[in-house]
């Protein structure tokens, strides 16, 4: 029973960039050690995310920032840091 | 045939969650009913509910084991790691075709509203995440806890109405003594949320007096105004004797027989025929006559249909020789599916603290529920042969006697 939902309306500590907001949404999502989720670290094999994660993430992320996320493309990341530059194309994307 | 023991049992209840802290709220009668004001502003006829304090499934279960729980695997999950604990059995143990997992449950009623309010609000169902359907589903329970301990023997759920728990106990029982399986994680779930207990309320079956909600529910009171909902989990490690041996563990009980009967009647009022060829059949079962019982958990929930029901049947099974007669449901209130279970549980308490609980909120006898030996104030006696009565909404019965060991 752990449902995706956005804590920048519940902690006044919420990031104001992109990636920091992802990773906040990392952390929140997958009760992760906010000192492990560094732009280097790889989603399987050091935070321990599954195929499922995957699809509660993408959830979360299009939820929070408004927009759609391929699903598909979400399943080829392999780290944190690529997740920052998916977010942050998309959302540039989806302004221009 | 091969005998079936009971070794370990795990409980989260509304009277608390260690087995010695449950036991004293047993013997001293105290209540687990509270009053939730949310019910009062979604117009439910009453409020009164049972309430479970300091439940944190985050302190024994990580998040991946949590995040296809809703609330009665979750419950069910707390209990079964309690239970085990109690009977000694390691997890490890527990990864072999001889081992299985049945539950009884009968709904999944928060995890479908959320997921239909989700869907409706978003207007797609793409925000419903990977664990809504395995929560939304009334087997949730019994296939978290397969996956959660890696049995590979039984693995399904029970709904039989408010005598789930104990269809899923007898059912499980059988598959020992058969020699299907040599252990059996087993037990009973009941979501206590709003949205499992709404539409209950709308048949105006609880109890809806008003001052202090620890006066409700009064099974076979004369004052009684029906049940008060409640929920849980109450998990039981059951085993074939030999298997409980080999292992050299401590043996609570043995399940003398499971007897199962149904009314065939009518949907939500009890006949008593039914009741009565169950009780009957369960202590042939058992080779005991009605005289060596010595305790029974009377199913009796405050509504006045029902006790009176079974209160007719045990004058009719039992005659002149009443045995010391209790519901535990004056204290902890209906806990429906998990009822069967828990009822169990609390029995095998008493005998192992020596005592027989009380009626709690007796008060004036109901002359409907007169003629039996209903306990006003707990015994201090420790009951050997116990008979546990349950049952459910479609006439649907079930009896355990269990011997109790020292």
């Amino acid at each position: 029973m752990i449902r995706s939902s956005d804590p920048a309306r519940q902690n006044s500590d919420w990031p104001t960039d992109v990636p920091g907001q992802v990773s906040r949404i990392l952390v929140d999502l997958f009760e992760l050690d906010q000192d492990a989720v560094t732009p280097d670290a790889r989603l399987r094999e050091d935070l321990k995310l599954d195929s499922l994660d995957g699809v509660d993430l993408v959830v979360a992320l299009e939820k929070h920032f408004k927009c759609l996320v391929e699903e598909d493309m979400v399943k080829k990341l392999r780290t944190v840091g690529e997740i920052h530059a998916y977010v942050v194309a998309r959302l540039a994307s989806r302004s221009s | 045939m091969e005998t079936v023991v009971i070794t370990g049992i795990g409980l989260v209840s509304c009277l608390g969650h260690d087995l010695g802290e449950i036991a004293a709220a047993l013997r001293d009668g105290r209540s687990g009913i509270g009053r939730d004001a949310g019910r009062e502003a979604l117009g439910f006829r009453s409020a009164l509910t049972g309430v479970i304090h300091g439940f944190d499934p985050a302190a024994v279960l990580s998040r991946k084991e949590r995040r296809a729980m809703g609330e009665p695997a979750l419950y069910g999950a707390v209990a079964a790691l309690r239970a085990l604990k109690d009977a000694g059995l390691p997890r490890g143990t527990l990864a072999r075709p001889e081992v299985g997992v049945i539950i009884g449950n009968d709904t999944a009623a928060e995890a479908t509203r959320w997921a239909v309010d989700e869907t409706r609000a978003a207007g797609t169902t793409r925000t419903l995440g990977s664990a809504a359907v395995v929560e939304a589903m009334t087997s949730s329970p019994s296939m978290n806890l397969s996956v959660l301990f890696g049995t590979r023997g039984a693995c399904w759920t029970v709904a039989g109405a408010c005598a789930s728990g104990a269809h899923a106990i007898g059912q499980a029982a059988m598959l020992i003594a058969s020699g299907q399986q040599d252990a059996v994680i087993v037990g009973g779930v009941q979501e206590i949320n709003w949205a499992g207990m709404c539409a209950f309320d709308g048949l105006g079956a609880f109890s809806a007096r008003a001052g202090d909600p620890t006066e409700s529910p009064r099974p076979f009171c004369a004052e009684r105004d029906g049940l008060v909902p409640s929920g849980g989990g109450a998990i039981l490690v059951i085993e074939g004797l030999r298997h409980a041996r080999a292992r050299s563990a401590r043996i609570r009980a043995i399940l003398r027989s499971y007897a199962f009967s149904s009314d065939g009647d009518h949907l939500t009022t009890p006949h008593g025929d039914g009741a009565r060829r169950c009780m009957r059949r369960a202590l042939d079962l058992a080779q005991l006559s009605p005289g060596e019982i010595e305790y029974v958990n009377a199913h009796a929930t405050g509504t006045v249909a029902g006790d009176a029901m079974e209160a007719a049947a045990m004058r009719d099974v039992f005659g002149e020789s009443s045995p010391p007669i209790s519901s535990t449901k004056g204290m902890t209130g209906h806990e429906c599916w998990m009822a069967g279970a828990s009822e169990i549980a609390y029995s095998l308490l008493m005998a192992e603290h020596e005592f027989i609980a009380a009626n709690r909120n007796l008060g004036p006898i109901d002359p409907a529920c007169a003629g039996l030996d209903l306990v006003e104030v707990f015994r201090p006696q420790r009951p050997r042969t116990i008979l546990s009565n349950s049952f459910g909404f479609g006439g649907t019965n079930a009896c355990l006697v269990l011997e109790a060991l020292p």
